[in-house]
């Protein structure tokens, strides 16, 4: 499967960018940060990955900049999620929820016979 | 050596070759030898015997828009990375005291592992087609101009010299290439 399919799986660091930014606009760290919470500890993104995904995300327009609000310094950007990275992040967890509903059926018909 | 001292040392690396200066800075580093200043040829080295450093280089177009530039070396910070330097504005030393068994990377997956490798690739690729290019531009004229004198001697040497680093470049682009197959397979 290509890197370039549009509806192909999204990367987790991608998914969770997107996932982390529905509260509402964040910057890098904060985005790590809450990425962190989320999966308990798992996944952390690196600092190069991030700054990597946070530019094609917004090459995808999937997030796009922020105003930074006055309580935070000036040298973070902030970023929010756009209706296009909504819809990316539903047909993502749509798709999750095909693999996992497949996953618990055919697990399920095992033990049943 | 007392703390403070500073050394000068040769080392010089390549393109592809980037993860062998973050492992000789890093066992510098190890040895309480700390870069002060990136050079692409020489590094000059200063004692510190209080911390250990791991060493990254980034590569990145950014350097130029100065807002871009302070957001992304915040983001580093914010992560831990501190910034040594640049060499060329687009290698960009972070370094980070070691504690424990913490991981040290500035790629955590593959796909953005792969996009890093293909920019280096996409800037070896460049300049290697535009050295081409003048590569036979300035050889017609050469040949057209002073075949047979002792020009021509020189310029022959200077043209198989030339030749040899563009050959260096698309050595590079193959390498990662190769890199990044390597990067899938993984």
């Amino acid at each position: 499967m290509s890197d370039r399919n549009e509806n192909g799986p999204l990367t987790e660091a991608f998914y969770y960018i997107l996932l982390s930014l529905y509260p509402g606009p964040a910057h890098g760290y904060g985005i790590m940060q809450v990425i962190e919470q989320m999966s308990s500890g798992r996944v952390h993104v690196g600092a190069g990955t991030l700054y990597t995904a946070l530019n094609s995300l917004l090459g995808k327009k999937w997030i796009e900049n922020a105003p930074t609000p006055e309580s935070t310094d000036a040298r973070r950007k902030m970023y929010a999620i756009t209706e296009a990275g909504r819809l990316a992040a539903e047909a993502e967890m749509n798709r999750l929820e095909e693999l996992l509903r497949n996953g618990r059926k055919m697990t399920a018909s095992r033990e049943g016979l | 050596m007392a703390n403070g001292a500073r050394v000068k040392k040769r080392h010089t690396w390549l393109s592809w070759n980037y993860r062998e200066e973050e492992k000789w800075l890093t066992e510098q580093s190890a040895a309480g030898w700390h870069v002060v200043k990136p050079n692409a040829f020489s590094q000059e080295l200063e004692k510190d015997d209080s911390v250990r450093y791991v060493y990254r280089i980034d590569y990145q177009h950014n350097s130029r828009n100065k807002a871009d530039f302070a957001d992304y070396l915040q983001l580093y910070a914010d992560d831990g990375w501190e910034y040594v330097g640049t060499v060329s504005g687009m290698w960009h030393y972070f370094r980070k005291a070691r504690k424990g068994d913490e991981t040290y990377e500035l790629y955590t997956d593959r796909s953005s592992l792969k996009s890093f490798y293909r920019k280096i690739q996409g800037t070896l690729g460049v300049i290697g087609l535009v050295n081409l290019v003048l590569f036979i531009v300035n050889g017609k004229s050469l040949v057209s101009r002073y075949s047979g004198g002792w020009l021509w001697t020189l310029g022959l040497a200077g043209m198989a010299l030339y030749a040899a680093l563009i050959g260096l470049l698309f050595y590079g682009y193959a390498r990662m290439g190769r890199m990044i197959k390597q990067a899938d397979a993984d």
